[in-house]
């Protein structure tokens, strides 16, 4: 199944063609997900609360996703911050795309301490606060969709939203003989015809960020520190492997701003991170070696291997 | 292969590397030329790409002397590397000289003048081998790649209407 969805380009694999049934399903909750939390239209909720402020209840995807917020806000001392549009959209990334930076700098993110009390599921937000959810959002729509494939009893699937993606199933591409896991290739950002590493997912996800592909100007791009308002210039690309795709999206995001290692311990879930500088030799934590992967019983690993090139 | 000439595989795999690492587009083709004769104190250039090393021969070949795979003649070699980028035809120029088929100076010139490339060239030329090369994807056997999301919808369009209007 193929399909365009919150900006990127999605491609979910099954053995067999989904019913149409299903494919609706997962077309429904990807239009409800972007209605809800895009900050480019204008019908959004995102964008309603930025424009007259107030309290609305942010539902179960809500709770999730800014409860993960809260945990990236406290491990990386407020760099990874969902109050973030707004400087994004002073650099250019707004609705309509403008992609020239206003005059000056942007007004300081509010800080998130505080904001949501992960309890009660409400947000309470001043006029002007654009919640910009970013840096977990994609992660958690491909969950959503990979639920909706389980609960529609698809027992192997890899559902890939434009190099984001979540692999359930006992082989490699469903259908395909043998019993190791999906290979995935850890696409060099500057070059696309060449993988900087290859890592085997088994039953997890992998989410890759890098600063120039969202990228408008010289040194304006899309991973803002919140703490300065101004794009990351230190590390050009991550990757992570974890449990569920939100965790993966969450631990890429948080790879820019510790180390590797660093974001193992944050995030419980978060199997593996790859972190390219924009100087020097790529970092790596928690990654097997194709010969460890042989040794183990690969079918409880759920990142079966990994290997770094350079 | 002797270590001399696995050096000299060194230094053109380090020419065809400075050509894919400056290409944020496409890499094009480096021409090599001699330039004249010096010498100096054996340093090597460090590598990070042997993963680069099946294409080295395109600009090793016109830059040896020797027999294929022999020794280089002493002397300094500049490549050329130009490619394009999104802003449009960019180059990198490389200086080498070779003492006895050991590196024995480096030099490195961006000849950008996109904001984007100067940017990306002054990384690579402060550290030029300091940079992940990879491997190529049709070296490998994967069922899938990871890459940072391509955009879609408008914000292609979007960054090509800003370029037009800035003339870049």
């Amino acid at each position: 199944m193929l399909f365009e969805g919150i900006g990127t380009h999605w491609r979910i694999d099954t053995p067999q063609t989904l019913p149409l049934s299903v494919e609706a399903r997962i077309q429904a909750a990807v239009a409800e997900f972007d209605y809800m939390w895009s900050r480019f239209r204008q019908d959004s909720l995102v964008t309603a609360l930025g424009r007259e402020g107030g309290t609305i209840p942010v539902g179960h995807d809500g709770e999730a996703m800014l409860r993960l917020y809260s945990r990236l806000y406290a491990a990386t001392d407020g760099a990874v911050n969902p109050l973030v549009g707004a400087a994004l959209e002073h650099l250019g990334y707004d609705a309509s795309y403008r992609l020239t930076p206003l005059p000056g700098a942007p007004a300081p993110v509010p800080t998130w301490e505080g904001i949501f009390q992960g309890t009660t599921a409400l947000l309470t937000v001043r006029r002007g606060t654009v919640l910009d959810v970013g840096a977990v959002g994609k992660g958690r729509l491909v969950d959503l969709v990979a639920d909706i494939l389980v609960r529609a009893g698809q027992r192997a699937f890899t559902v890939d939203a434009g190099g984001d993606m979540r692999h359930l199933g006992p082989g490699p591409a469903p259908g395909a003989d043998g019993d190791g896991p999906l290979r995935v290739a850890l696409e060099h950002p500057f070059d696309t015809t060449r993988a900087v590493g290859v890592v085997g997912l088994r039953d997890a996800a992998i989410a890759a960020s890098a600063t120039n592909r969202r990228a408008w100007a010289e040194g304006l791009h899309h991973v803002i520190d919140a703490r300065t308002g101004r794009p990351v210039s230190d590390v050009v690309a991550t990757w992570a492997v974890a449990r569920t795709a939100m965790l993966a999206d969450a631990a890429s995001t948080a790879a820019f701003f510790l180390p590797p290692e660093q974001v193992l311990t944050a995030l419980d879930g978060v199997h593996a991170v790859v972190v390219m500088p924009a100087r020097g030799p790529l970092l790596t934590a928690g990654l097997p070696g194709p010969a460890d992967a042989q040794e183990s019983t690969a079918r409880t690993a759920p990142l079966a291997y990994g290997e770094v090139f350079g | 292969m002797t270590l001399a000439a696995r050096r000299a595989v060194t230094v053109a795999a380090s020419l065809a590397a400075v050509g894919a690492l400056a290409a944020c587009g496409t890499g094009d083709a480096v021409d090599a030329v001699e330039t004249g004769s010096t010498s100096g104190s054996a340093t090597e250039t460090p590598s990070s790409s042997d993963a680069a090393s099946d294409s080295p021969s395109e600009s090793a070949s016109a830059s040896a002397d020797g027999a294929p795979g022999g020794t280089y003649a002493d002397g300094t070699y500049t490549a050329t590397g130009s490619y394009v980028s999104p802003g449009g035809q960019e180059s990198i120029e490389v200086t080498l000289t070779l003492t006895s088929d050991v590196v024995s100076a480096v030099e490195v010139v961006s000849n950008a003048d996109n904001p984007n490339s100067v940017r990306y060239q002054g990384e690579f030329v402060d550290g030029i081998a300091d940079v992940v090369v990879g491997v190529p994807l049709d070296d490998l056997e994967v069922d899938k790649v990871a890459g940072s999301s391509l955009t879609s919808g408008g914000f292609n369009e979007a960054v090509e209407t800003i370029k037009g209007e800035a003339g870049a």
